[in-house]
């Protein structure tokens, strides 16, 4: 089971974080300090897998700038985590066409969709790219709607204004 | 900068691109607490925000929230968004209480109120949002109100898929929060069907909440294992064109491949003939298409092709009966030892670890052996060279321990400082275990103090010393190397310390040679004493004064060392102490006097070695591959207790003699000795005599004393006191007749399997107990292994009745020894007691039973009765308050087992279910049968 996922720069800005396992406010922002430090220390070459003093499994990969890492039970399969680390990536990419870190910080909401319909509570949940984006998309679509709908009620509300 | 998506938040990329444009620190907090005062006006302001608003809003303050600035306000509005019948407003809402709710917000209660009305909804996509929500928090509260709707949503035909994989994975949660949320066996074959579902994402979703479902109860989930065996083979012998969408580069659904194989590690090999053979050809098609020649030549078709592989490896360690498969599988992991990827070596030398284990492949894991060696010298990772590390040491044994310790102690030179102070105890468990020679053994212990002096324990320095003592053929030996060793200019402490004990004890052995005449070991000792601390010093007087007694002639240059004010008035207690008391001890004693009190130390008790017991601590995965080593190849645990014929010295009980223990044997200064003292006395009695407290016995599975048998002539009563595998049994013998007894006698005896299990030994007591009088009788336990049956106590002696004639009374009592004697109670937080659970879950390592409550349910009395058990009753752990459960380890000279406990009553069938998980089956099994009887 995944505990937990982390998406940060190498600057050690954190700029996704999700958590499947109960853990305080406290103890969360301890192990996003740990993790961050331990990988940005890491040399290149070597094993993108290593134990945690929790005994849990992190597996991290680096895309561009940007460092994506689960912790994962030690006696979990920690080449399928780097997959799923990739298949994410692969999902964001064809969601956002050629994702950057900009789309990232920008529509964060929409990675945590994208993220939601891939992993539920640890476990993948849907690993079909186009059953996942195609879910997505009819979400932004039905939020299309909705904004045309509000779109129309200001223009009445701001059209029954110009006409005092 | 990319076109902000159609969602038309304005002010939020705005605000996003605010704080990116802060060119400091200070710069981006000012404009964060801006905002935050603004949203905080907007939410108590007088006008009513609309739900645009509110959604904007909310979806900043999650931004400054993941931005790691702490949010205490919002969540109202947050869950008033959950109500909107607008997709995104809810979306956001669920988004953020998700990310932000606290399990004991008094908000719970409208939040479930909400989800319920979205999981009602005939909107899938809005049943979907709910789910998720579920997914995410879990609460207890949760469990209660969706354990009804869950399950039947999950296994409903109407349910469509997505939302059928969201319910599975919900579940899951709900199950890991609270294991009672779902019945055992209500849903359990329609659950087990989704595996044969047409779409393989709900299988995918299934399969995980089988998986957990399956270790807690095994029985009723047993359907699983030829459904997913023939899944796992409809999949293996796919091509990759026939799972479209579900192929990953090239492999064909490897998630669900490695989820089913790891499902199959629930279960013991299946019986049934067919699922055996199919599983069997999917394994071997897994480890042939390993040899294929690579599909693409991306690094994710490797990785997938590889993860599915290293589960199929995994599972044919699990079942350890193939033999083929077992070597075939280490001769692929051999071929990854080399792989130019460090992923692949790393986890190659993990699993080969579990290989060394198996009987089957252990040979084969040693024809990598120079790979293997190879890697510890050249890898850079240090994390790829613990695992080498840990690959010889598993893959040891008597065969290539010279070689291994050599190479170890080779590289032990260079190595990382973080592991040293391990491979320093793996080196000293090595070499012990498999030392044919001792002086090979001393050698190379000398020899890690030497390069890593500081990294050696006192467990380390102790236990040589101990083999030393407890070994006359090595003593020489020993005391002439540590006299080399001292001699080299540069001299680690933990050397001073162990040379100093040697020769003090033996160094009468080697002053025969001139050139380590007393006075030279004397002076070369003497010579460190001042670079030493307090402690050494401390040691270093005590071998001066053993010097004492061993070189008479060397007395006055000793004493003038006692006598110096720098330890004579030491301002450290115990080393003035030491000097005082030494310096007179040699003026006033005579030489008869002084050579008792500083005769040659006698041997140790045999024990487990301290080091694996340090090792297991640091590394609790040690334990288990400690077992599997222990069951499967039942390697002796150290080679001391195999050596007969030095066994005078040691504790080496062979079954004949066990724990036969001569009462009339006089004293001996050595209580050693007793345990050999007689043998022909009473070896049959245990199995012909009826015992007579066979029932009432076990009440002192609760207590540590009381009355254990009494009549009209004698009542015999007990104590115990326990410490780790040591228990010490106090018997008192009182004579309530008005005559004495005369050749009182009490033995004890280990029948059958208890005597290699349990060691005993009793002291003496008088032969005749006074009128009246009561008399006490020391007995000692030593616990090497689990056992089943307590021992026995055979009573005899003749005494004069009321009617004046005289007697003969003779009777075997059980003794009060369960192996839950041995409990260490264990503290444990609630989240480390599940954790803790969660590792015991192989099927074998659980025991449970179900029965009618024997006596009346009342709490207090069942809690006074756990907490007498030994192990720690704790409370506010289980989830539910009328459950008991207890932690602790039970301590043998072999291991230390961790154990389980937890007794859940169901006052209104009036039954209890008791479930031991533990660390070694027969002791979970043993301890639930013990228990059961008694509530």
């Amino acid at each position: 089971m995944i505990h937990y996922f982390l998406c940060f720069n190498s600057k050690s800005q954190i700029r996704l974080q999700k958590w499947y396992s109960n853990y305080n406010e406290i103890k969360k922002k301890q192990i996003i300090k740990d993790v961050m430090k331990e990988i940005l220390d890491r040399k290149t070459n070597v094993c993108l897998f290593f134990e945690e003093c929790e005994e849990l499994t992190i597996v991290y990969r680096k895309y561009a700038a940007l460092y994506f890492v689960l912790a994962i039970d030690p006696n979990d399969n920690a080449l399928l985590a780097m997959d799923i680390i990739q298949r994410y990536v692969e999902l964001l990419d064809k969601y956002f066409k050629n994702v950057c870190e900009l789309n990232i910080i920008f529509d964060f909401h929409k990675a945590y969709y994208v993220l939601d319909e891939f992993i539920l509570n640890g476990e993948i949940q849907e690993y079909d790219k186009d059953l996942i984006i195609n879910a997505v998309r009819e979400y932004d679509q039905l939020q299309k709607k909705e904004n045309e709908e509000q779109n129309e009620v200001a223009q009445s509300t701001s059209s029954a204004r110009k006409s005092y | 900068m990319p076109a902000v998506k159609g969602d038309g938040m304005r002010g939020l990329a705005v605000f996003i691109s605010d704080i990116r444009n802060c060119k400091s620190k200070e710069a981006e907090l000012k404009r964060i607490n801006k905002e935050l005062a603004n949203i905080r006006s907007k939410f108590k302001g007088d006008k009513t925000l609309d739900g645009y608003q509110k959604k904007k809003y909310v979806c900043k303050l999650l931004f400054i929230f993941l931005l790691g600035h702490d949010i205490d306000f919002g969540h109202m509005e947050a869950v008033n968004l959950l109500s909107s019948n607008k997709y995104t407003e809810k979306q956001i809402g669920y988004l953020f209480i998700s990310v932000l709710i606290n399990l004991n917000s008094e908000l719970i209660k409208l939040i479930i109120q909400s989800i319920k009305n979205d999981i009602s909804s005939r909107n899938p996509v809005h049943v979907n949002l709910a789910l998720q929500c579920i997914a995410n928090i879990g609460s207890k509260d949760m469990c209660e109100a969706f354990a009804q709707d869950l399950p039947k949503l999950l296994v409903s035909g109407d349910t469509i898929d997505f939302v059928k994989q969201s319910a599975a994975l919900c579940l899951l949660k709900l199950f890991r929060t609270s294991s009672d949320v779902l019945p055992p066996t209500e849903y359990a074959s329609r659950i087990v069907h989704l595996l044969n579902d047409a779409h393989l994402g709900v299988v995918t979703a299934a399969a995980s909440l089988i998986e957990a479902l399956s270790k807690k109860w095994p029985d009723e989930y047993k359907g699983c294992v030829p459904l997913a065996i023939s899944r796992l083979s409809r999949i293996v012998t796919s091509t990759y064109t026939d799972l479209q969408d579900y192929t990953y580069y090239f492999v064909p659904a490897p998630w669900l491949c490695v989820k089913l194989l790891r499902l199959l590690q629930n279960y013991p090999p299946p019986e049934d003939p067919g699922n055996r053979a199919r599983l069997l050809e999917c394994l071997e098609g897994i480890l042939n298409k390993a040899q294929d020649a690579p599909k693409s030549k991306k690094v994710q078709h490797a990785n997938a092709k590889n993860a599915v592989l290293f589960e199929a490896i995994a599972l044919i360690i699990h079942m350890d009966s193939e033999p083929n498969l077992l070597v075939r599988a280490c001769n692929q992991l051999g071929t990854f030892l080399s792989h130019r990827e460090t992923n692949l070596r790393y986890l190659a030398l993990e699993s080969m670890c579990l290989l060394a284990t198996s009987e089957f492949s252990h040979e084969a894991v040693k024809k990598h052996q120079d790979t293997i060696i190879n890697s510890l010298k050249t890898e850079r990772d240090v994390s790829v060279r613990q695992r080498a590390i840990d690959l010889l040491y598993a893959m040891c044994d008597r065969s290539n321990a010279e070689n291994i310790v050599a190479e170890m102690l080779a590289y032990l030179e260079t190595a990382d400082y973080s592991i040293r102070e391990e491979m320093v105890l793996k080196v000293a468990i090595l070499a012990e275990k498999y030392a044919s020679d001792y002086t090979w053994y001393v050698d190379v212990i000398l020899k890690l103090i030497r390069i890593a002096g500081d990294y050696v324990s006192e467990e380390v320095w102790y236990r040589v010393i101990q083999i030393v003592v407890n070994r006359e053929d090595v003593q020489g030996y020993a005391a002439k190397t540590v006299f080399e060793a001292l001699q080299r200019p540069a001299c680690h402490e933990n050397m001073v310390k162990v040379g100093g004990y040697i020769l003090g004890e033996f160094g009468n052995l080697i002053a025969g040679d001139p050139r380590s005449s007393p006075q030279i070991q004397f002076e070369l000792l003497h010579s460190k004493y001042h670079l030493c601390s307090i402690n050494t010093r401390c040691l270093l007087l005590t071998t001066y004064v053993k010097f004492c007694n061993l070189f008479p002639e060397i007395k006055h240059l000793i004493q003038d060392v006692f006598r110096i004010d720098h330890n004579l008035r030491n301002p450290d207690a115990e080393l003035q102490q030491r000097a005082v008391e030494y310096l007179q001890m040699s003026r006033v004693a005579t030489p008869d006097v002084l050579a008792t009190i500083l005769e040659e130390m006698p041997p140790f008790p045999e024990k487990e070695s301290s080091l694996l017991a340090k090792l297991k601590k640091s590394k609790p995965q040690v334990e288990e591959l400690e077992n599997q080593v222990a069951e499967k190849k039942q390697r002796p645990t150290a080679i001391m207790s195999q050596n007969h014929d030095v066994s005078a010295k040691l504790i080496d009980v062979d079954t004949t003699t066990s724990s036969i223990v001569n009462t009339n044997g006089t004293s001996n200064t050595n209580p050693l000795v007793d345990i050999f003292g007689s043998t022909q006395n009473g070896t049959n009695h245990a199995n012909d005599v009826a015992v007579q407290n066979a029932q009432d016995i076990t009440k002192f599975l609760f207590k540590q004393s009381g009355v254990l048998y009494e009549d009209d002539v004698v009542q015999i009563g007990c104590k115990l006191e326990t410490r780790t595998n040591l228990a010490r049994l106090g018997m008192f013998y009182g004579n309530k007749t008005s005559a004495p007894f005369a050749d009182f006698q009490a033995t004890v005896s280990c029948p059958g399997a208890l005597a290699a299990q349990l060691l005993s030994q009793a002291k003496p007591v008088d032969s005749v107990i006074q009128a009246g009088a009561q008399v006490q009788q020391l007995i000692n336990f030593i616990c090497v292994n689990v056992f089943e049956k307590p021992p026995v106590a055979h009573v005899t002696f003749n005494y004069v009745a009321k009617d004046g004639s005289r007697q003969a009374f003779s009777k075997s009592l059980y003794l009060p020894m369960f192996i839950s004697k041995f409990f260490e109670p264990t503290d444990m937080t609630s989240e480390q007691f599940f954790n803790r659970w969660k590792q015991l879950s192989q099927p074998t390592q659980e025991s449970q039973q179900i029965f009618p409550a024997a006596q009346p349910m009342d709490n207090e009395a069942v809690k006074t009765k756990l907490a007498g058990l030994g192990s720690k009753l704790l409370t506010d752990v289980d989830p539910n308050p009328e459950n008991f459960v207890c932690a602790g380890i039970v301590h043998t000279q072999t291991q230390q087992i961790g154990t389980l406990v937890r007794l859940e009553p169901n006052k209104q069938a009036k039954m209890y279910r008791l479930t031991v998980r533990s660390s070694r089956d027969i002791l979970a099994k043993h301890i639930c049968e013990l228990l059961s009887p008694q509530f």
